[in-house]
């Protein structure tokens, strides 16, 4: 029986400004999996993750989500990917509410589901404050949980523990198992050492 | 080629064409300014063209050469409001008037000199050369504005003789040194373009093995 | 459609909560008209015949101010990757922050205009063709001048760049919406101006999507 990939990247290679950044990388993701994605600084991690997610071309090579050319930068249908990158994508000047509430909306999620999260990340405390009041630590909590209650069921996360002290980074490890149990896969570019069993590695 | 066209075109004009009879022997500024508007717009027409290429079927080449013609575009307009200028000044008593044809040809010189500034403050040449595509796509609008400007409103620019819908209407003698003159923008237009293009291209090459070459030494 | 306008209501919302910037591009607005009666003394005469052209021409600098900032807040901090993400288009992205673009800054405009008309001192019968002209215009304003706003995410810096890129873009809709003011006046009769301008609206609508989001794309790259 054929495995079914939700992810497939067949024989990738990236060029900027005439720089060779990777070449010849596979990757293929099925359910319940886990890749992480190792390299020295510059080796071009980031650039394989926004290559999948289409927010970058490719030089050469095939890309398939769910046996579709179609990536996710350009479906406009329903996330195919949740998403955590540097960027933290949080508006200061809406509350925290008002944050996670647009994207619970536009993804669909019900308000129970919502609140399910809230309370496992224990951010009911700040729900009401302007989210520019946060500390980058708990910023990033927060797109954490934002992450938790996407529906997609492939996660791209590049150095999601970057800012998270212990306690964080257990809850990280947390939702990332939780998320694999579910049936979901992840794709995870970090230099930390998470320890999640059955992980597979590529590096770069 | 180049040289043969612009020096009969030269040639004919000055001494072969009958003096206008109304504007004397200044009419012959007409074999430099008309030919140069004309090329105006076919350059940005062409990179209208180019960059639908560049970004709808991504061919590496089609930036490339929109990114090298603007400057010459650009010339030339600049070459056409100035002869234009020249021109204006004894026949309409006045070096410069606000009518449509004229602004909108010196909105193109202004669109031109957008891009150009807009291509080279991208460090990276490639996205440079995209967004030269973008912009020249918006900047599109205002070509079929200069070509019927003269038709849509009351304008000081006399309205257009040689491309109509019923054939030109200057004599012939007029029409040989204008065409030829044409044709000698046109292939100085071309020659141009391949030398700016090839310039670019090496540019780039350099670049890269200058990267390569500080990447293999790390 | 539902999330059209949940991303509308949360562009509006981010613009009026966020900077003061919609605020500072109206007061600029007021700013610029009145340094006109104020620069060119007390002769009336002078200010009525420019007056339409100046009450343009200021309404042209306030959106020139705030287009800048168009998409460089959600493309600075990652909103627009996890919109996109979410299975919203770009070219839909683009339409509301020009919608949200317009209904607070393109809309106070034309809403202020006859009031300002009184105090530069255009004929007050003619409040009607100001309005109309601008209510046109400043739709095709925001609209031309999102294409380099999302040129400059690319770029990373805008400023001065944009502003240069921007202006030439926008001359036609000056010329036609203050054209047709002055050739109402007149008595010529302004409405070939404000066909023209009525034109440009839905080819202006239809090809800013594409091209803006492919230089958003062009900043991801």
């Amino acid at each position: 029986m054929d495995k079914k990939f939700l992810v497939q990247a067949q024989d990738l290679s990236f060029e900027r400004s005439g720089r060779i950044i990777f070449s010849s990388v596979n990757l293929y993701l099925e359910e319940k999996q886990i890749i992480f994605i190792k390299g020295k600084n510059g080796s071009g991690k980031t650039s394989l993750l926004r290559c999948l997610a289409g927010f970058t071309p490719i030089t050469s090579g095939k890309i398939l989500w769910y046996d579709n050319e179609v990536l996710p930068a350009f479906y406009s249908e329903e996330p195919l990917v949740a998403w955590l990158g540097h960027l933290d994508a949080i508006k200061g000047s809406l509350t925290v509410k008002d944050n996670l509430l647009f994207f619970a909306k536009i993804w669909s999620v019900k308000l129970n589901i919502l609140n399910k999260c809230i309370k496992k990340l224990s951010f009911e405390k700040f729900m009401n404050f302007p989210a520019s009041w946060l500390s980058a630590g708990e910023k990033r909590r927060l797109s954490l949980l934002r992450l938790s209650f996407c529906p997609a069921k492939v996660w791209i996360l590049d150095e999601p523990s970057t800012f998270l002290d212990s306690d964080n980074r257990e809850i990280l490890i947390n939702i990332m198992n939780t998320h694999l149990k579910n049936k979901g896969a992840i794709v995870c570019a970090t230099h930390d050492d998470l320890k999640i069993p059955n992980a597979l590695e590529l590096t770069l | 080629m180049t040289f043969i066209f612009i020096s009969l075109g030269l040639w004919y004009g000055l001494f072969n064409s009958p003096p206008d009879y109304q504007q004397g022997e200044t009419v012959r500024i007409m074999y430099v300014h008309v030919p140069a508007a004309w090329m105006a717009m076919m350059v940005y027409l062409s990179m209208t063209i180019m960059s639908i290429f560049a970004l709808v079927w991504r061919h590496p080449l089609a930036d490339i050469l929109s990114k090298c013609s603007a400057p010459i575009g650009a010339s030339f307009t600049l070459i056409a409001l100035v002869t234009g200028s020249i021109w204006g000044k004894p026949t309409w008593g006045t070096w410069w008037v606000w009518d449509a044809r004229l602004t909108s040809v010196f909105i193109l010189f202004l669109i031109y000199m957008g891009h150009i500034t807009l291509v080279r403050s991208f460090e990276d040449e490639y996205k440079g050369a995209r967004a030269g595509a973008i912009l020249t796509l918006i900047g599109a609008f205002n070509l079929p504005i200069i070509k019927f400007s003269v038709d849509w409103w009351n304008t000081l620019h006399q309205p257009a003789s040689v491309i109509k819908l019923d054939g030109p209407a200057i004599h012939i003698d007029m029409m040989i040194p204008l065409i030829l003159m044409a044709l000698g923008f046109l292939f100085f237009y071309f020659s141009f373009l391949l030398i700016n293009v090839q310039t670019e291209l090496n540019n780039r090459k350099l670049k890269k093995l200058f990267i390569q070459s500080f990447s293999k030494k790390n | 459609m539902k999330k059209f306008y949940r991303l509308i209501l949360r562009d509006i919302h981010l613009v009026i909560k966020g900077s003061s910037d919609a605020g500072a591009a109206l007061l600029f607005y007021l700013l610029a008209i009145i340094m006109f009666p104020l620069s060119s003394g007390t002769e009336s005469t002078l200010l009525i015949s420019i007056a339409g052209g100046a009450i343009w021409v200021a309404a042209l600098f306030s959106s020139l101010l705030s287009l800048d900032r168009l998409f460089r807040s959600d493309f600075e901090d990652g909103s627009l990757e996890q919109l996109v993400l979410s299975g919203i288009s770009l070219e839909t992205i683009v339409i509301s922050k020009c919608f949200a673009h317009w209904l607070t800054n393109g809309l106070p405009i034309v809403i202020l205009s006859p009031i300002l008309a009184l105090i530069i001192g255009l004929d007050f019968s003619y409040w009607w063709i100001l309005c109309l002209t601008l209510l046109l215009g400043t739709p095709s304003l925001t609209l031309i001048g999102a294409t380099p706003a999302a040129l400059s995410c690319a770029i990373g810096k805008g400023g001065v760049l944009t502003a240069l890129i921007i202006l030439p873009l926008m001359l036609p809709v000056l010329i036609l919406g203050s054209g047709a003011i002055t050739a109402e006046i007149s008595g010529l009769g302004g409405f070939g101006h404000i066909y023209a301008l009525a034109a440009i609206l839905p080819l202006s609508l239809l090809a800013v999507p594409f091209l803006a989001s492919k230089a958003l794309r062009l900043g991801w790259e």
